[in-house]
């Protein structure tokens, strides 16, 4: 644990440095994580299955053990804490709630399974307190017309002393107390009340009064303070604080609420099987956020609502995240969920990160063709163009869409990095080169089948064989090794002369308009559409060109149909440059 | 048109019947076997409990009344005093063993869920000895809590106690231990394998939320284990209960050689007379009654059993309070009424 | 991979299974003593289990012995009984498996494919059926049973032998448990399935033999080891019918108790012996269809 760490730990909210999950089968699920998170930030890390996601966010809550790297909360080390301490609340996929119990029980059940920290406050004296500020700032016929409604009423002493607390905003034992004050006027009616309210509240002042004094006595005598909340002092005269649980009444008053935010009072008396999806999500937010603490965490909850459920709850999700305050961490597979909700996206492929940065960074600027591909809907349309150094075009079939003034330089120095990179990875091929390696596929997608199979040669069973047979280690990294070395020659070749590149363009950016008379740009093919999708207010304008099918994005205004002729402009500046060897942008 | 659809609803119908007719005769073989060996039988035990029945002399065969149910709370007649002996001997031993039967399972496959290496052999062992009949368990035992020195235990601890020898309820708890032992050992593997099943299906995410909830190791058990495993707990309890409130193996085999005719659980004291031959034969009717009420206190158990291990009607007073939770907070402010906090 | 500190769940996950394993371990030595012995003892000489009661299998390698296993072939008075006993019990219980599962199979396919009247009413009164005690039946079986045969007047030893097996394998048919399985398989199988076959204009027998049963071998399996089981074991009710017949056509399970309790013939190496030839089918059983047979009663066990 370097102290530069530590450092930084101590400035970010929630520090996750170089987080590592590998599995006791040798597989690696997570490589080198790392992230400092905000507070109040809703950060979001999507990508396909299998790329890591929830893993990462098991590590973060304690679900599973961290192979290697830390996690800090501000400051505060958590790779060894147990779930409960982490301060964190987790909104599970199958919302995970226990059927056995109603509602209600639920959403209480973190609160009456645990202890919490409270100040200890002497009740008698602070009752008193509240009495007397009631006798003095209520309204008389008010408070007499209440009391007479709410004691004349039906229900056991304890139901109407928790109705008295929660109409005059006392505690309960004040409540209980008021009745106590009450009990000689039972059966009088308010107005009569009333009249006698000098006699009464003389009355309670004695009554207030004798508590007191009894309970300060009392005090006194064990050698206690109080400040001037009641609060209990320690010899040092710092609050005395304990580890209590909550009384039901405190229970339910956080229940009732947590409810209301949420609109769960209908519910409350129901089990979850009765319950819809959407409702059962509702009852899980709920328990999570009982609990008080800063930081939410979410895996994948809208993936079990149907389409029109999930659009309703990702807003009420982001309405109740502003609203409380926490801090989330949320992990989708859905890209939509992504750009819609978060303040920040980490994109993630094959356990690597491939790129952390707001909803804007991310689509407009993409760090390499999977972040491009992945994002956006329709996907990015993606073609192999030849960059003719020369003229400064790419070429592809007859389209010219021009490069810009220095772009060859711009590619010749990207190409020397990347020359450099390779070969200093290939002359000592270690576990960093190895697991740079695995992250470069992992963006360009190839030899998918291959990696798997080296990932099951990393198993228990094959590590034993291979150090039985004392062979040297090197063989582990022999595929990946090999593909360096392709690699590192085919970007030699690009040094110099006119390559293959890989374009990127947006459906939305492609410029369509219907075949008319006159020259079509160099920029500009005409094609027939082959399927035109309308989505109400646009067109998803399919069309082939030079072997690749592509996709277009057009207002519906314009009454596009697989008939016509149309033009379709590829304007230069909404181009995207890849490079096809590592997949990284070429900027 | 009319004439079309007048002949398709003929047509239907007579599918209809074929059908009917189709399936009539694919139950009747079980209808039939139902009815004769199970039904009618049922039905004939109510009739013959109300008379004097012998199956061997058909022509003494009277009707007796309810002579035959006073008979049996009739405390002063031999035949009644041992039937309730036999049954009061019985509840006593259930009464211990039907609960070793259910928590010993569940503590095994409490401990087969954590997957210790080799599991699988461990529950093929035990649950090997439920396929064993039980007269196998009786040889097996017999022979290794035999009275004399030739007895495995006995041998092994050096004594020559007396396992299987004096009346069972009359103080000597020794045999009942046996039987105890023999019964743990024979049945534990089929409540065994029903719990780890169960187990198995509480899902993981469960355990994990009670976890962030902060729940310890035994909260957890409490709150989502057990609920978990409700139903499975419900069925093995029903099955033990009747199949030991049925009890006739144990005791029958784990006997000593000189320890004749103990009656031990009321199926003993049915088969007894039952095989008797020609010599208890007139008793039958009197047996006959005397199942007829030990079937009412088995279907007395099995209802209640029922009853507790149902789902239970909670009232619903949360929705409710809580709407009167806010009225009561608007009840101030909404006539105006300022309060300080 | 540097090292680091242990996790608090990693060090209880492997508490965990250090105590389950140690604990199985124990209990599953203790389980298996019972069978040891008895296989032990039917390999010891009587002159063995005289001076050495107290080892589970004999004390040298020379004393082992199988003149026990001859003995049940040919012992003085009794010849030739063993064979025949489990030849009863064989033959018995593979007609009550294969009856049942027939059975089974029709009125479930009859209940869940076809329509008539009175289908609920025939289910619902199953179900409530179950909740009886069976004991209320017995006493009155057997004295139908007794009638019968004294109205029949049956004097022939072979007619005898049938009569008593007939009412031996019928009502091991009629067990609703078993029904109530194959219904439920069958509710489970998509309704889009038999749909599919009646519209390419399958008949309701091409249907239950191509269609059904193939999808229902697990379970036909599950019921054929639960009945197997059963009827093999069953003491009870073949107790009271072969009671004082000749002993020739006990099945294995009755005959066996006369090696137990109050008419015990002595000779505890043979009747080890005795016992573990006897063990041997259900044992076959068992071991062929070992995790199917422990996966269908937990299955079952969990649809409650």
């Amino acid at each position: 644990m370097n102290t530069a760490g530590e450092q930084n730990a101590k400035q970010a909210f929630l520090s996750l440095q170089n987080l590592e999950k590998i599995y006791p089968n040798g597989e690696k699920a997570v490589y080198n994580f790392n992230l400092d998170i905000e507070k109040n930030e809703f950060l979001v890390i999507v990508g396909p299955s299998g790329c890591g996601k929830t893993t990462t966010l098991r590590m973060v809550a304690g679900l599973e053990d961290i192979s290697s790297g830390d996690i800090f909360l501000e400051g505060e080390l958590l790779n060894y804490k147990p779930c409960k301490d982490r301060r964190m609340a987790i909104v599970f996929q199958s919302y995970a709630l226990y059927p056995q119990m109603k509602v209600f029980d639920n959403i209480a059940f973190p609160l009456t399974i645990n202890r919490y920290e409270a100040p200890v406050t002497d009740e008698c004296l602070q009752s008193c307190f509240l009495l007397r500020s009631l006798m003095r700032e209520t309204d008389a016929q008010k408070l007499f017309e209440i009391l007479c409604g709410i004691l004349g009423g039906k229900g056991g002493a304890r139901a109407k002393a928790e109705s008295l607390a929660e109409v005059f905003s006392l505690t309960y034992e004040c409540a209980k107390r008021l009745i106590a004050l009450c009990k000689k006027y039972k059966k009088q009616s308010a107005q009569q009340l009333l009249s006698q309210k000098e006699q009464i509240f003389a009355e309670w002042e004695a009554q207030l009064g004798a508590w007191e004094s009894a309970e300060r006595g009392a005090l006194q005598q064990k050698g206690i303070h109080v400040d001037e909340k009641f609060c209990e002092l320690d010899e040092n005269g710092a609050v005395k604080m304990q580890m209590r649980k909550l009384t039901p009444y405190e229970i339910k008053v956080k229940v009732y609420e947590t409810a209301d935010k949420l609109d769960l009072t209908p519910y409350l008396d129901k089990l979850p099987k009765e319950l819809s999806g959407g409702q059962m999500q509702r009852v899980a937010l709920g328990r999570a956020i009982v609990k008080n603490v800063p930081i939410f965490l979410m895996d994948e909850p809208l993936s079990n609502l149907d389409a029109k459920l999930r659009l309703t709850m990702r807003s009420e999700i982001v309405k109740l995240h502003n609203r409380i305050h926490a801090t989330t961490i949320y992990v989708t597979h859905d890209q939509t969920e992504a750009m819609t909700m978060a303040s920040r996206i980490v994109v993630m492929s094959k356990g690597f990160v491939q790129q952390i940065g707001t909803p804007e960074v991310i689509y407009n600027d993409p760090a390499n063709i999977f972040v491009a591909r992945f994002i956006g809907s329709p996907s990015m349309n993606v073609f192999n163009a030849k960059f003719e150094r020369a003229s400064s075009r790419f070429r592809f079939g007859s389209l010219e869409i021009a490069a810009g003034k220095d772009f060859a330089q711009r590619c010749a120095e990207f190409y020397k990095r990347k020359e450099a990179e390779l070969s200093a990875m290939l002359d000592n091929f270690d576990e960093a080169a190895h697991e740079s390696m695995l992250k470069l596929l992992s963006v360009t997608g190839e030899y998918a089948e291959k990696r798997r199979k080296t990932a099951e040669k990393n198993s228990l069973w094959a590590n034993l064989k291979r150090r039985v047979a004392k062979s040297p280690a090197q063989d582990r990294y022999a595929f990946e090794r090999e593909v360096c070395a392709r690699k590192l020659e085919e970007v030699r070749c690009r040094l110099d002369s006119d390559c293959e590149l890989t374009l990127g363009i947006r459906p939305e950016n492609l410029r369509i308009r219907m075949h008319g008379a006159g020259e079509t740009e160099k920029n500009a093919v005409t094609v027939r559409p082959t399927v035109c999708e309308l989505l109400g207010g646009e067109y998803n304008i399919h069309f082939d060109y030079n072997g690749m099918g592509m996709v277009g994005q057009v207002d519906a205004k314009n009454k596009i149909s697989p008939q016509d002729e149309i033009d379709v402009l590829f304007p230069a500046e909404d181009v995207y440059v890849f490079d096809p060897i590592t997949g990284d942008r070429i900027r | 048109m009319d004439a079309m659809t007048e002949k398709k609803r003929l047509e239907m119908k007579r599918s209809k019947r074929r059908e009917g007719f189709l399936a009539l005769a694919l139950i009747s073989p079980y209808l039939v076997v139902f009815l004769l060996f199970t039904l009618i039988p049922f039905l004939l035990g109510f009739v013959f409990s109300f008379m004097r029945y012998n199956p061997y002399t058909p022509e003494e065969n009277s009707f007796y009344g309810f002579n035959n149910y006073i008979n049996i709370f009739n405390f002063d007649l031999p035949i009644s005093k041992s039937f309730w002996e036999s049954f009061t001997t019985m509840l006593v031993f259930d009464v211990v063993a039907v609960p070793c039967l259910i928590v010993i399972p569940l503590a095994l496959a409490y401990f087969i869920n954590m997957h210790p290496p080799g599991y699988k052999i461990f529950r093929a062992i035990i649950f090997l000895p439920s396929v064993v009949s039980i007269t196998i368990v009786g040889i097996i035992f017999g022979n290794m809590f035999a009275s004399n020195s030739s007895g495995l235990i006995n041998a092994w601890l050096n004594t020559e106690i007396k396992w299987l020898a004096g009346k069972p309820w009359a103080g000597d708890t020794l045999r009942w231990l046996v039987m105890l032992i023999a019964s743990i050992w024979w049945q534990t593997g089929t409540n065994f394998v029903i719990f780890s099943g169960a187990l198995r299906n509480v899902p993981q995410s469960l355990y994990e939320a009670c976890e962030m909830d902060g729940g310890s190791r035994f909260q957890r058990i409490l709150y989502v284990t057990l609920p978990g495993i409700r139903s499975a707990v419900a069925i093995c309890l029903f099955n033990t209960l009747i199949g030991y409130l049925n009890l006739y193996g144990q005791p029958f085999v784990l006997n000593e050689i000189d320890n004749e005719s103990i009656l031990v659980s009321p199926m003993m004291f049915i088969q007894k007379y039952l095989s008797g031959g020609l010599v208890y034969a007139r008793q039958t009717g009197y047996i006959c009654a005397c199942a007829i009420i030990f079937g009412l206190f088995v279907m007395l158990f099995s209802v209640l059993e029922r009853r507790i291990m149902a789902e239970r009607k909670r009232k619903n007073v949360y929705t409710e309070n809580c709407k009167k939770y806010f009225a009561n907070k608007q009840a101030l402010k909404g006539e105006g009424g300022e309060r300080h906090e | 991979m540097s090292k680091r500190r242990r996790t608090k769940s990693e060090r209880t996950r492997f508490r965990e299974k250090l105590i389950s394993f140690i604990v199985l371990l124990v209990v599953s030595v203790v389980w298996i003593i019972p069978l040891l012995y008895m296989i032990g003892t039917s390999f010891k000489s009587d002159l063995e289990l005289q001076l050495h009661p107290d080892t589970l299998f004999p004390t040298s390698w020379s004393e082992w012995t199988i003149e026990h296993y001859y003995g049940f072939i040919v012992r003085e008075g009794k010849i030739d009984n063993m064979p025949i006993w489990m030849l009863n019990s064989l033959w018995s219980t593979l007609a009550t498996v294969g009856l049942t599962v027939l059975v089974d199979l029709l009125t479930a396919y009859a209940v869940v494919f076809l329509r008539f009247r009175g289908k609920g009413t025939f289910m619902k009164f199953l179900l409530l059926w179950m909740a009886v005690p069976s004991v209320i039946g017995t006493a009155p079986s057997f004295a139908l049973y007794s009638s019968i045969r004294n109205a029949l007047d049956i004097t022939g030893n072979t007619e005898t032998y049938i009569y008593i097996y007939f009412w031996i394998i019928l009502p091991g048919i009629t067990g609703i448990f078993n029904m109530l399985l194959m219904r439920n398989f069958f509710d489970s199988i998509p309704k889009d399935i038999i749909d599919s076959a009646k519209s390419d204009g399958a008949s309701n027998f091409a249907i239950f033999r191509r269609v059904v049963c193939p999808l229902a071998k697990s379970t036909i399996m599950l019921i054929i080891l639960f009945t197997f089981t059963g009827s093999w074991n069953n003491l009870l009710w073949p107790q009271l019918l072969l009671a004082g017949g000749d002993s020739y056509w006990n099945t294995i399970t009755v005959a066996l108790t006369g090696y137990t309790g109050g008419s015990a013939w002595g000779a505890n190496g043979v009747a080890m012996a005795t016992s573990v030839f006897a063990l041997i089918p259900i044992f076959v059983v068992f071991v062929i269809t070992q995790n199917k047979m422990i996966d269908g009663l937990a299955t079952t066990g969990v649809k409650g």
